[in-house]
């Protein structure tokens, strides 16, 4: 059947070349019969890896025939359809010493056939294993590196937590932060107002009404600050009489410099005017303090008086 | 094997939400309101002495470049009223033959306002007038200061003395 296709396909070629591809398809012939024979190498090579192929559609007694005509059908068509008509015209040596490469590659299509057709069949086989033992083949590295990655990544996470609970500890640690000089604007206002008042009042007197004086800085006066304060104010009781003395303290500018726990530190300008009642001399004078006040249940008091 | 598997998810989840809650924690501190604000106050008033100090010195050797450092620390109208300096004044200041050295004995910010970059400054200023030939004089006096926050830092905007009675 094959050679009738190629009597025919081969009709419409002149004589002259009929004849020569006669004279070539005879020599082809002795050439491609040893190949079919069974006792030489690369056929029977071929034959054996073309085996597999054969068992899925070919019937098993056929086989000889249908190797051999298969070969010649893909030898001529493999030379009808890459090769050019025009080689045909070619000299039967050449034909002859192109039929063996011919051969040769049609030997390759068939073994590129068999190892083709064994990948399927290898694929087919190996989910028919996996489906038998599902465990040990592929999940086995899932599983196994699952935890091992979780547990990676836990570490790596708690490694991060630590360090950020340590930057929000030295964050929060920050003098800055425990400084709440301005920052709190309510504290930083009481105890400014507090300290404003008690300077005032403390560092204000007449002559005439000390005790007032010394009841206002007995109230808002406490350890170093009311110690000195007492010695300055014993020389006051004694020459302000005598003086007929009037002081009037105002302080002119606040700031707080520190506030935290209770305690705060400030920064305060005194104006401080004087009027001798006896020649009306008037003196006044400016006077820089730091202030150091402590919270009380009642209010601030001042625990230290310092000139700036 | 699942226990194992549960296991690990529970640790990793477990690290997660530690993770999770200490860089919320730190985020919160660090960006804490009262932080950064204390820390701009902070500074505010670390430059201020400086600048103040600056400021009220003057070595009368190098007029110039006094007056460039006064530049350097102002800004606004206090730089403006600085760059007026005619050649005369600082003939002047030369004439004196006066090392004004001025240390900032103690100094406060009175206000803040973060947010435009302003802040106001007590400070009680020593300053030491040498001049050849004499003891040097030692004054103490009162400033209020205004500062601005610029490009390069904090600077001086306003600069003055409070003597008795200035307000």
């Amino acid at each position: 059947m094959s050679r009738a296709r190629v009597v025919e396909v081969r009709a419409e070629e002149t004589p002259a070349e009929v004849e020569a591809r006669d004279g070539l398809r005879e020599g082809e012939a002795e050439v491609s019969s040893p190949a079919t024979g069974p006792g030489d190498s690369p056929p029977s090579a071929e034959a054996e890896v073309s085996s597999p192929a054969t068992e899925t559609g070919h019937v098993p007694g056929a086989e000889p025939q249908a190797t051999a005509e298969p070969a010649a059908i893909a030898e001529t068509e493999s030379i009808e359809s890459t090769e050019p008509p025009g080689e045909f015209a070619g000299s039967p040596e050449s034909r002859a010493t192109e039929a063996e490469p011919a051969e040769a590659t049609e030997g390759e299509a068939e073994a590129d056939q068999a190892t083709e057709a064994e990948p399927p069949e290898a694929a087919d086989s190996d989910p028919a294993e996996a489906e038998a033992e599902p465990e040990p083949a592929k999940p086995r590295p899932a599983w196994l590196r699952l935890p091992a990655l979780l547990l990676t990544a836990a570490l790596v996470l708690t490694g991060a937590g630590v360090w950020f609970t340590l930057e929000a500890h030295s964050a929060a640690g920050n003098p800055a932060a425990a400084n709440l000089a301005l920052t709190d604007v309510g504290a930083t206002a009481d105890v400014t107002s507090a300290v404003t008042l008690a300077m005032n009042r403390i560092f204000s007197y007449s002559y005439d009404k000390t005790d007032v004086t010394e009841k206002a800085a007995a109230a808002v006066l406490r350890g170093s600050a009311k110690d000195s304060y007492d010695k300055l104010f014993a020389q006051v009781r004694k020459k302000a009489p005598e003086q007929k003395l009037v002081l009037t303290s105002r302080v002119s500018a606040i700031a707080v410099q520190d506030l935290r726990n209770g305690h705060a530190r400030l920064l305060v300008f005194l104006d401080q005017s004087a009027v001798r009642a006896d020649n009306n001399a008037i003196d006044s004078a400016a006077a820089q303090l730091s202030v150091t006040a402590e919270r009380t249940g009642d209010g601030w008091v001042v625990t230290a008086l310092e000139p700036r | 094997m699942a226990a194992l598997k549960h296991g690990a998810v529970a640790v990793a989840a477990a690290a997660a939400v530690f993770a999770g809650w200490s860089g919320y924690s730190w985020y919160a501190a660090s960006h804490d309101a009262s932080l950064t604000y204390g820390v701009a106050r902070d500074e505010a008033l670390a430059s201020g002495r400086t600048l103040v100090a600056e400021l009220s010195s003057l070595d009368y050797h190098d007029v110039n470049g006094g007056l460039g450092k006064w530049l350097a620390a102002s800004t606004g109208p206090l730089h403006d009223q600085l760059a007026r300096t005619d050649p005369k004044t600082k003939e002047t200041l030369a004439a004196n033959a006066t090392v004004a050295t001025g240390r900032v004995l103690d100094a406060a910010l009175s206000e803040l306002d973060e947010h435009a970059g302003t802040a106001k400054m007590l400070a009680s200023v020593e300053i030491t007038m040498a001049k050849d030939g004499t003891a040097p004089a030692v004054k103490r006096n009162r400033f209020a200061a205004a500062l601005s926050r610029t490009a390069d830092g904090w600077k001086l905007s306003a600069l003055d003395q409070l003597p008795v009675g200035a307000r």
